[in-house]
């Protein structure tokens, strides 16, 4: 049976992961704007994520100015799909409980 | 010893799955909705057309031209400093994206129509209005097209 992730229980890390698996690739700055973080929370959650290897920090230059691109590792997505999988159990199950015992 | 883990409680589930697949949508409708690609591909298309329909003579050297930029372009949007330089903050996984043969399948279709219909019916300047609607489903249907494929994936 899939297994929930402690990490991905944070909705907002939820939200990067999934946002993140969707894509090859993505600048920091377009992460930031569809979770609406600032820069350093953004940052705080991308360090766990790494630090964790769900998510794979390349940084570059475009001419002078510095741009960071973040992408799912292959682990990440394991993990995100095996999480989502345990969600969808939970949420059929209480469907299925709720049509067995339906309200009075 | 891994730590205990809270679980949610189906509500919880619910909106976390939600929240999931909104991300998810997210990031396709931005790689689909940069809208001057398809503009400017459109665009390439029916120039194209028109110089080799009213000056042949530049069709070999303009067909090559044309695949090179393309190609370049394709290139480009591949990789993360290209995209960057193009204004794409963002690249959709193929694994996200409906297969390729889908999204190429209704100009393919409507090449094969036009490649039969101009020659039996000798439609004058028949390459520039192969052009136009080619360059019409490339601009404004194509992106309505994929993302309704999208969608619909998605639903499945």
């Amino acid at each position: 049976m899939a297994e929930l992730d402690q990490l991905l229980l944070d909705p907002t890390r939820l939200a990067i992961v999934a946002l993140l698996s969707a894509a090859e690739w993505a600048e920091f700055g377009f992460v930031r704007d569809s979770v609406q973080l600032t820069d350093s929370a953004l940052s705080k959650q991308i360090s766990t994520l790494s630090r964790n290897d769900y998510v794979d920090v390349r940084k570059g230059y475009l001419g002078k100015r510095p741009r960071t691109w973040l992408n799912l590792t292959d682990s990440g997505r394991d993990t995100l799909a095996e999480h989502l999988a345990a969600l969808q159990a939970i949420a059929a199950q209480a469907r299925s409980d709720g049509a067995r015992h339906p309200r009075e | 010893m891994s730590e205990p883990v809270n679980k949610p409680t189906p509500d919880e589930a619910a909106a976390a799955l939600r929240t999931a697949r909104e991300s998810r949508q997210r990031v396709v409708a931005s790689a689909l909705g940069a809208r001057w690609i398809p503009i400017v591909a459109g665009l390439i298309v029916f120039g194209y057309t028109v110089v080799i329909d009213l000056v042949p003579a530049t069709a070999p050297w303009l067909t090559w031209v044309v695949l090179a930029v393309v190609l370049l372009l394709f290139v480009l949007m591949r990789t993360r400093i290209g995209g960057s330089l193009l204004g794409r903050p963002v690249a959709a996984s193929r694994r996200t994206l409906p297969p390729a043969i889908w999204r190429v399948a209704p100009v393919v279709g409507l090449s094969l129509v036009a490649a039969v219909a101009v020659p039996l019916l000798h439609i004058p300047h028949g390459a520039i209005w192969y052009g136009a609607l080619a360059a019409f489903y490339i601009i404004v249907l194509g992106p309505r097209f994929q993302l309704w494929l999208v969608r619909r994936q998605d639903k499945d």
